[in-house]
Order: structure tokens, then C-alpha cells, then sequence
């Protein structure tokens, strides 16, 4: 026989989905940002330099086969007031590429560019995507032709810019993925951490990894490729795992939710 | 090599979330999220469709005691029973017999089926009652869903009527009762079955035929002697960002919504609907012939009419309802926070 | 040189700004909806004096489909006392207008409106068929909808509050299962009205009439001189049009109605490009008003001038890229290498018409959408996709205001043959 507590539960009207809505547990809610994201984000504003510091020790150590160790070295640029600078490798000065590897380049560029935007794969997003890319390499072999002189970055240079963009991928994405997790996340604190690190450490392992290959591109291939890694293969694709990860989450979120077990999750109007 | 490494794990750390989606798409099918195409309001819903689901077993049933609806259920025919438990975990089902379970203090833990009159004096607690007939609920029971006549319902004070509680015909609440949802085309709310008011036997009949004007007045804070015609009547809709107050005994013929509260006081008479995102307070003696809705509470006071004879109209609340004893209301009460109906205290 | 530097800078600033502005609303938005209490819709309101309704559905060469919605529209719960169908027949050239005129026969309420002029287009066909139309209320459809049985009723219910000029329902894709496209736009389409149209409602900002499964007052169109004919997204036009004259739209997230989304990506960019170019005219015409107007909250002004511009941002993000390009080229990009992360925010507000992935993701755990939401990466190249298409329909936009051309009314191409297969 039911208790009088089984059928008090039956108590309540199982409405639909157009004006459900999850619990708010401010107290969870709370203690992931402030003993996790925001400890996690002083800890890294305040380490930033020193993990740049061992970035660049790592990039030097994977390019060492292939760069003397002469032409390579360690410094230190100024970024964010209060917090310090970072550290970056430097490398050996650009020689302007060749006017036959601008021009196959070019050439190259544009055949893609014309495969992209013609028959059936024309304003496909791939396409738009591709096209711009290409649009964006372009302009750099145009640049290359017409003005090689007045580049304005060294490898070195970039190797700069790229540990500041990084830097500032870091501190976004510690924001936005303890903000999500914190605000539009439920459940188990656990579960949060874990989404929260995994965004944290692909991106570190891919910031780092990225940061190497570039820098090998760029010295042993050419700079030309300087502006088309910049913008193409940049931020716009930190942002592809940022958002797998937290679908991931929000998966197993879903799966609860719509469980047995995650009916009390749920609120009424 | 190592760089080769390094490119590779490059190029998989780049696709790799790319890849997951596109396995996911590959992988599983798209969820086209189902609308109920035959999906219908009707306020009598729970007990038209247990109705409908019980005599369809009912056909088939071989006198096991034992039904199949969603899972198996135990099955009392109240016809063959005097006695019952006081904790009864069987659906009832009283076809030819008035029914009046027997002794006091029960508990009915599932649903009872009765097609004559259901006299439920004594019982503690029921599930739902769905009946053909009329059906009486004495003081102190505690329905945990719904109760339903398709006749006259009548409950006494001190009742908790659950989700829903509807009739067919007409319904009469008692006091200090608790509700969410009420609905009948004839409501008498804090009453009793001997004593039964509405201002619908007294009320001007030529008010009922005023149509509402939907001339708009804009942000008004009162409507009072100023806004009258020679009849006393306020010839206009009003919407306004304030909490609108209508003074003592005008007509109001039209709408009134506010983005705040509204108070209509002793007297008035409102043919349009009321809205509000506050609280609406209704003075004692008021008739609202509209439907009245709220993102707040409702507060009811004496002798009030809501809606007219042989119309539906609605009092919606987002929050609670308190009513005071001797209102009616001509259709669908429901609010979401709760309702209560509590004796009138000057 | 300086000077050009610094508008370069300047701009890239205002960019970011703009960009994390729209971020932040759209976190609003995702928060309220998951968590925050939901304002209850007039569906719980029994009512039996409700309005006149007249149902609208625009029809150019729907022979294969028009029966699906006109039987659909005779299972609603609608008292056909109160109610008419008046399909328009716009220049049709199949059997549209035989059949039609038989279930005219059939149902005396089933009027259709016959046209066949030079002044096309859904905004004209309404302007006609407001004129005979006897119900109060306007309701319009398309004619490969399928209302649901009390879809009328929840629509129409709207209208007993009397500040409410227009209404608007959820539209949910049927044909989600053809392809990448469709399965993507059926995660747009969670986001912006479980999500965005909900909590816009919630928050007493702006919900958006969307031109079908939705209605308005007959009267207020016919007093302002009915649709404008030269706008493209008449509904927005409308929704502007009633907030500066003092009056509301509400959202009927209950009032669902399954739609079909495009199926290819060419009809897609034709269709974005077509709501840019139409919704940047209502912008163009309408900001000034809106920020002028003494009938709107200032809540309901930020909310209405972010909507506005929510097509010319792709545009302003295109031009925050170039900008970039150049300050790259011009070796003024180490100043700005942190924060350029920032720009490519704007990316994720163009995830599911501009809602992003964090509002999908909230829009599908109440839906109780489950794996879907392990598409979301996929989404990553709508963001060019609509980069270069909103842009286009931008300029477009920018050229209509310019030149004063005319504008052409384009139908969007139907996939479904036999719409009653859904379901």
C-alpha cells in the first residue's frame, strides 16, 4: 500500500514543456563561482606570465630540431596592467617570400576561390567560409607583391601577438565557460568542474600546439601564411570545443532531465 | 617526426568537435518534437477522459477484481459492498447504487467511478471521483486531484479540492476551503446549497446587454465621477501603467488593463474584461461581466458576480485567489498559487 | 595616417562592444527561460464571447498543400459562427483557385479571395483581403501550416486583453530529418521561441510577430492604411508599428504549429537575405521612432532598437573583420591580439538566427531535445553563411533607401509535396 507521501507527490500537474522550467539552486549556483571560476581566473591572471614562461620553453624544445639554437630566444613583452607580461619565443628575421611561391600561391588561391563559389558548392557555408579564407590569403600575397618592405611583423612579432591572443582566449574562455557552466548548467557541481576543465585543458593543449605549428610554418615555411593563420585558424576555432564540450554537458543534462530521476528538476510556470 | 606528430595532433585537436557533431548527426535520428494535433480545452478534461478510459476496460472486464488501465488495478464494485477500509487502494465503482461508503474516515487512494448520487460524508481523503449524478462532499475530506459531477457539486467547509473540481451543471463551494482550479457555469463560492445569492437576480437586466467600448482612454489613474456620462456610466476601455482605481458604484463599460494592479471598489459594475500584471482587488457588491485575468493575486471580497447566467467567462490568477463567502462566478476559476475561500470579515 | 588609424581602432572598440551588448542579452534571454518564472499566457482563460476571427492564408500555386491547412482549419475548436477562412488565391496558376472555389461550395465560410493583378506579394494580399474580411481579428497562416485543433482558440484568446495588438505563436519544423540544414534549422528555431520569443515575453521586452501562425486587430491595420506593400518584413514593420502606437505583442509559446524549413542551402541564403533586407528597412524607418516614442518603456526601447539592428550586425561584424585585416596590415594588431578573441563573440550570436549556442542549449533542455544539441559545432559555418548573406541583404536594404526602387515579393520554394505525410 502508498504511503500518504507517494500520493502527495501526485500532487502536481505535469505540464508540458512550454512553460516548464529548471530550479534554480543559487546555493551550488554560488559555491562553483566563487570556490571555482572566479579562485581559477585570479589564479590565472596572476600566473598568465609564468605559464607563458613554460609555453615558450616547451615551443623551443619542439622546434629545437629543426631551428638552431642561436636563432631562437626567450622574452618578455608587456601585456595587462597589474598583472604582468607574458613571455614569448623569438625567432629568426622574415625573408620576404619569393615572387613564384607568392604567385603559385596566388594562383592556387584562386582556383579554389572559383571552385567555392561555382555549381552546386557556391553559398554553401563551407564555401563562404573557404572563400574567405582564401580572400584573406590573397590579400596577403597581394601585400607581398606589391609592398614586401613595409611588412609590418617579424616572427618574432608574431610570435607576440599570438601569446597575447592566446592569453586573452584563455581569460574569454575562462569567463564563458565558468559563466554557462555557473548560470545555465544544473545538477552536480562535479559535472560542472569536469565540463569546466575539459574546456580548459583542450584549450591549453590546443593553444600550445597550435602556437608550435604556427611558429614552424611561419620560420620554415613562409610568413606568408602570417595573416591567413591569424584570422582563419584563430579564436573562430577555439570556440568549436568550447561549444562540443559544453554540448556534451548539456547532453548528459537533457538525459537527466527528461530521466525518472530529474523530475525534480523541474518547475511549473 | 615529432613535428609530423605535432601537425597531426594539431589538425585532430582543430576537427576533432567538427567530427563529434557530425557523428552525432550521422548517428542519430532528428527529433521532430510532437505537437497534439487533436489537443482541445476542456475544463472537465480529467474526468471525461477517465470516464472514457474506465467504461472501455469496463466492457471487457471478467469479475477478477483486478482491471488493466496503464498497470493493473484492484477493482471494488461499490453495488456488492457495505463495508469499506478505512485505507482503500482500489478504483471504485458504484453503478446502481447511490453511493455512500461506509464506515466514516475513510481513505480512497484511487479514483471512484459512480454513475447515481455519491454522498461523501466522513471521508478523509479521495483521490478523484468522477460522477454521473450529483455528488456530495462533506466537510474536512481532502481530494488529492479531482472531483467531478456531471450534475451539482456540492462541497461543505473546511475542504481541500485538490487540482480540479468541476461540474457540469453547477457547483457550490463552502468555506474555508482551499481550490486550484474550478469550473462550472454556475459557481457559488462560499456558500451554501440552502442559501444560494447571485446578483444576477437583482442586477439591472438592462447592463447585460451593454456592449463593451473599445474607445481607449490611456493611463488613467482613477475612473471616478469626473468620467461619467448623465447614467453614471464611463463609456470607455482603459489601459494604463498605473494601478487604475474605479471609485464606488460607476459602470464602466469597456476593459480595464493595467501594467500594475487595478482596485474596482464597492459597487461597480465592469462589462469588459479586467487584466492587470499586479494585484486586482474586487470590492464587495461588484460585478465584473467579463473575464478577469492577472500575473498577480486576486482578491475577492463579498457578494461579488463575476460573468453573467449562461455565459463562460474566466478569473485567472498567475498567483493566489482569495475569495470571500457569497460570490459566484459564472464559469473557470484557476490560479496557479493557490485559491482559498474564507469567511467575510467587515 | 593618425586619423585613419584611430577611426580603424575606434571602430574595432564600438565592435566588440555592440558584440558582448547582444552577448549578454542573449545570456538574459538563455537564463530567464531556463530559470525564471514564466508569465503565464491567457490559456487557462473559458471564455464564451470570444472575437470574430478571420483566417488569412496567403496561396500561390499551393494546389498540392492548401488542403492540408483548410482541413486542418475546419478540425480546430473554433465556433464557426465567430470565424471564416479566406484563403488568397495570389495569382495562381494551378488548379489553386478550382479547388478553392469546391470547398467554397462545401463551407459557406470558407471565402476565397481570388487575385489576379500585377501588385503581388503576401503584404498586398492581405491589404485586399483585410478589406472584405469580417472578423475582428486577423489571423494568418501559410498554406502548408497545420494548426492544431485549439489553435485558433489560443490565438484569439489574446485579444480579450485590450492592449494587445498582435499575437504570435511557435512555429516548429516538420522536415527536420532531410538533411544537415534542416536539422540545424530545427535547432534555430528551439532557440528563438523557446528561448528568445519566451523570455522576451517574460521580461515584458518585445516579442516579435513572425507573419503567420500568429494574428493582429483588423481595425489598427486598416486605421494606420494596412500593410505597406514596399516593405518585405511586414512583420516587423507591424510590430514596430503597434509598440510606438502604444499597443503590445504577446508570445503564445502553447500555440505551436508545425512549418517547413528550407532544405537546401540556396533557398536558405535567399530566404536570410530577403528577412535582412526586409527587417534592415524596417530599421531604417523605425529606430528614430522608437527611440522618440513616449508609448514604450525604456526596457521595451533597448530591447526594440537591439532588435532593429539585429540584421545590420552581421554587416557591422563583416566591416569589424576588414577593420581588422587592415590594422593587421597596418601592424596595429598587437595592441588589440587579446581582445580580438572578443570579436568572434559575434560569431555565436549568429548561431540559430542570432540566438547563441548557449541559448540553443537552453531552448533544448526544455524541449527535452535530446542529441541534437552535439550538433552545435556544426553550426560553427553558419556564421559566415550568414555573414555574407544578411550582409548582402543589408546592402540590399541600403540601396532600397538610396534608389527608392520598388521592391519584388519572392516566395519561399516549398519542399514537401504531400504535407500530410508530417506527423
Amino acid at each position: 500500500m502508498r504511503n500518504d507521501n507517494q500520493i502527495k507527490l501526485k500532487k502536481k500537474i505535469h505540464l508540458s514543456r512550454t512553460y516548464r522550467r529548471l530550479k534554480v539552486d543559487r546555493v551550488s549556483q554560488n559555491l562553483y563561482l566563487f570556490l571555482w571560476v572566479i579562485p581559477f581566473l585570479i589564479i590565472f591572471l596572476y600566473t598568465y606570465s609564468i605559464i607563458t614562461f613554460f609555453l615558450t620553453d616547451l615551443a623551443y624544445f619542439s622546434l629545437l630540431p629543426y631551428l638552431s639554437m642561436d636563432e631562437m630566444g626567450k622574452v618578455y613583452s608587456d601585456f595587462l596592467p597589474y598583472f604582468g607580461g607574458v613571455y614569448h619565443l623569438t625567432l629568426p628575421d622574415v625573408v620576404a617570400p619569393d615572387n613564384r611561391f607568392i604567385a603559385a600561391n596566388m594562383i592556387f588561391s584562386l582556383i579554389i576561390f572559383l571552385v567555392c563559389v561555382s555549381g552546386r558548392r557556391s553559398g554553401h557555408p563551407l564555401s563562404i567560409f573557404v572563400s574567405m579564407a582564401v580572400f584573406i590569403h590573397m590579400v596577403s600575397c597581394i601585400y607581398f607583391i606589391f609592398a614586401p618592405d613595409y611588412f609590418p611583423y617579424t616572427n618574432s612579432d608574431y610570435s607576440e601577438l599570438y601569446i597575447k591572443q592566446q592569453v586573452g582566449i584563455w581569460l574569454s574562455f575562462l569567463s564563458i565557460s565558468g559563466l554557462i557552466t555557473a548560470f545555465l548548467g544544473i545538477g552536480s557541481i562535479f559535472r560542472r568542474i569536469q565540463t569546466f576543465i575539459a574546456i580548459m585543458l583542450y584549450s591549453f593543449s590546443f593553444g600550445i600546439i597550435r602556437y608550435i605549428v604556427f611558429l614552424f610554418i611561419l620560420s620554415k615555411v613562409s610568413v606568408l601564411y602570417m595573416a591567413l593563420m591569424f584570422f582563419s585558424f584563430g579564436p573562430f576555432f577555439d570556440f568549436l570545443y568550447l561549444v562540443y564540450i559544453y554540448g556534451l554537458y548539456v547532453e548528459k543534462v537533457i538525459s537527466v532531465s527528461e530521466s525518472q530521476e530529474g523530475k525534480g528538476v523541474w518547475e511549473w510556470s | 617526426m615529432g613535428m609530423i606528430v605535432l601537425i597531426f595532433a594539431f589538425t585532430m585537436l582543430l576537427f576533432f568537435p567538427l567530427l563529434g557533431g557530425y557523428v552525432a548527426y550521422k548517428k542519430n535520428n532528428s527529433q521532430t518534437l510532437v505537437i497534439k494535433q487533436d489537443r482541445s480545452k476542456n475544463p472537465r478534461y480529467f474526468a471525461d477522459a477517465f470516464i472514457k478510459l474506465f467504461e472501455e476496460k469496463w466492457i471487457n472486464y471478467d469479475g477478477s477484481g483486478k482491471l488493466k488501465f496503464s498497470h493493473e488495478e484492484s477493482i471494488i464494485e461499490a453495488d456488492k459492498t457495505a463495508l469499506y477500509k478505512s485505507k482503500c487502494d482500489s478504483v471504485v465503482y458504484a453503478e446502481k447504487i447511490d453511493f455512500n461508503p461506509e464506515p466514516t474516515g475513510i481513505q480512497f487512494y484511487k479514483e471512484i467511478y459512480v454513475k447515481k448520487n455519491a454522498y461523501l460524508r466522513g471521508v478523509i481523503q479521495l483521490r478523484a471521483i468522477a460522477c454521473l449524478s450529483n455528488v456530495l462532499i462533506g466537510e474536512n475530506t481532502e481530494i488529492i486531484r479531482w472531483a467531478d459531477a456531471q450534475n451539482e457539486l456540492i462541497v461543505l467547509d473546511n475542504c481541500d479540492l485538490g487540482i480540479s473540481t468541476t461540474s457540469g451543471n453547477e457547483l457550490i463551494i463552502g468555506i474555508n476551503c482551499l481550490f486550484r482550479r474550478l469550473y462550472a457555469p454556475v459557481i457559488y463560492i462560499g456558500q451554501k446549497p440552502e442559501q444560494k445569492w447571485s446578483a444576477y437576480n437583482t442586477i439591472d437586466k438592462k447592463i447585460l446587454y451593454l456592449v463593451p467600448k473599445t474607445e481607449t482612454k490611456r493611463n488613467l489613474k482613477y475612473i471616478d465621477k469626473f468620467l461619467i456620462n448623465e447614467s453614471g456610466i464611463a463609456e470607455f476601455s482603459v489601459v494604463s501603467k498605473r494601478n487604475v482605481t474605479v471609485v464606488e458604484n460607476i459602470i464602466v463599460q469597456g476593459s480595464i488593463r493595467s501594467h500594475k494592479g487595478i482596485r474596482i471598489c464597492d459597487g461597480v459594475i465592469v462589462c469588459g474584461n479586467l487584466f492587470a500584471e499586479g494585484n486586482i482587488v474586487l470590492g464587495k457588491n461588484v460585478c465584473v461581466l467579463g473575464s478577469i485575468f492577472t500575473q498577480g493575486d486576486i482578491i475577492v471580497e463579498s457578494r461579488v458576480m463575476i460573468g453573467q447566467k449562461n455565459k463562460i467567462v474566466s478569473i485567472v490568477a498567475r498567483g493566489r485567489i482569495e475569495f470571500s463567502e457569497n460570490s459566484v462566478v459564472y464559469g473557470n476559476v484557476s490560479c496557479e498559487g493557490g485559491g482559498k475561500i474564507s469567511k467575510w470579515l467587515e | 595616417m593618425g586619423m585613419v588609424l584611430a577611426v580603424l581602432k575606434g571602430y574595432f572598440i564600438f565592435s566588440i562592444v555592440i558584440i558582448l551588448i547582444y552577448a549578454f542579452r542573449h545570456f538574459i534571454f538563455a537564463y530567464n527561460r531556463a530559470f525564471g518564472r514564466q508569465r503565464l499566457f491567457y490559456n487557462d482563460i473559458i471564455a464564451s464571447d470570444m472575437p470574430t476571427i478571420s483566417i488569412l492564408i496567403p496561396m500561390h500555386n499551393e494546389e498540392k498543400v492548401l488542403k492540408f491547412a483548410l482541413e486542418s482549419l475546419l478540425e480546430c475548436d473554433y465556433d464557426r459562427d465567430r470565424m471564416e477562412i479566406i484563403p488568397i488565391n495570389d495569382n495562381s496558376k494551378d488548379k489553386t483557385k478550382e479547388m478553392l472555389d469546391e470547398y467554397h461550395s462545401r463551407y459557406h465560410f470558407i471565402r476565397p479571395l481570388h487575385r489576379d493583378c500585377s501588385n503581388r506579394g503576401k503584404p498586398a494580399g492581405l491589404n485586399d483581403a483585410m478589406k472584405t474580411a469580417r472578423g475582428e481579428i486577423i489571423i494568418v497562416f501559410d498554406a502548408d501550416y497545420r494548426p492544431a485543433k485549439n489553435m485558433l482558440n489560443q490565438l484569439a484568446l489574446a485579444f480579450l486583453d485590450p492592449e494587445v495588438g498582435a499575437v504570435m505563436g511557435r512555429v516548429i519544423p516538420y522536415n527536420t530529418d532531410k538533411n544537415l540544414l534542416t536539422r540545424l534549422l530545427n535547432l534555430e528555431r528551439s532557440g528563438g521561441y523557446q528561448a528568445d520569443q519566451q523570455a522576451r515575453y517574460n521580461l515584458r521586452l518585445i516579442p516579435q510577430y513572425g507573419g503567420t501562425v500568429g494574428g493582429f486587430r483588423k481595425s489598427l491595420m486598416l486605421e494606420s492604411g494596412g500593410f505597406d506593400t514596399a516593405v518585405l518584413a511586414e512583420d516587423t514593420e507591424l510590430t514596430f508599428r503597434l509598440y510606438i502606437n502604444g499597443w503590445k505583442v504577446v508570445y503564445a509559446n502553447s500555440a505551436e504549429c508545425y512549418e517547413e524549413v528550407p532544405e537546401t542551402w540556396a533557398v536558405r541564403a535567399k530566404q536570410v537575405r530577403r528577412w535582412s533586407r526586409g527587417h534592415n528597412s524596417v530599421c531604417f524607418r523605425y529606430i528614430i521612432p522608437t527611440i522618440l516614442t513616449k508609448n514604450m518603456y525604456p526596457r521595451e526601447k533597448i530591447d526594440g532598437i537591439l532588435l532593429l539592428l539585429v540584421y545590420a550586425m552581421p554587416f557591422m561584424l563583416a566591416l569589424a573583420l576588414l577593420d581588422s585585416l587592415a590594422l593587421f596590415f597596418l601592424g596595429e594588431m598587437n595592441v588589440w591580439s587579446g581582445w580580438f578573441v572578443l570579436l568572434f563573440v559575434g560569431a555565436y550570436n549568429t548561431y540559430g538566427n542570432f540566438a547563441p549556442f548557449y541559448e540553443i542549449s537552453s531552448a533544448l533542455i526544455i524541449d527535452g531535445v535530446k542529441k541534437d544539441v552535439l550538433l552545435l559545432p556544426l553550426l560553427t559555418f553558419n556564421f559566415y553563411f550568414y555573414l555574407w548573406n544578411v550582409s548582402l541583404g543589408f546592402l540590399d536594404a541600403m540601396v532600397d533607401l538610396v534608389s527608392r526602387r520598388k521592391v519584388k515579393w519572392d516566395k519561399t520554394v516549398r519542399f514537401t509535396e504531400e504535407s500530410g505525410q508530417v506527423v
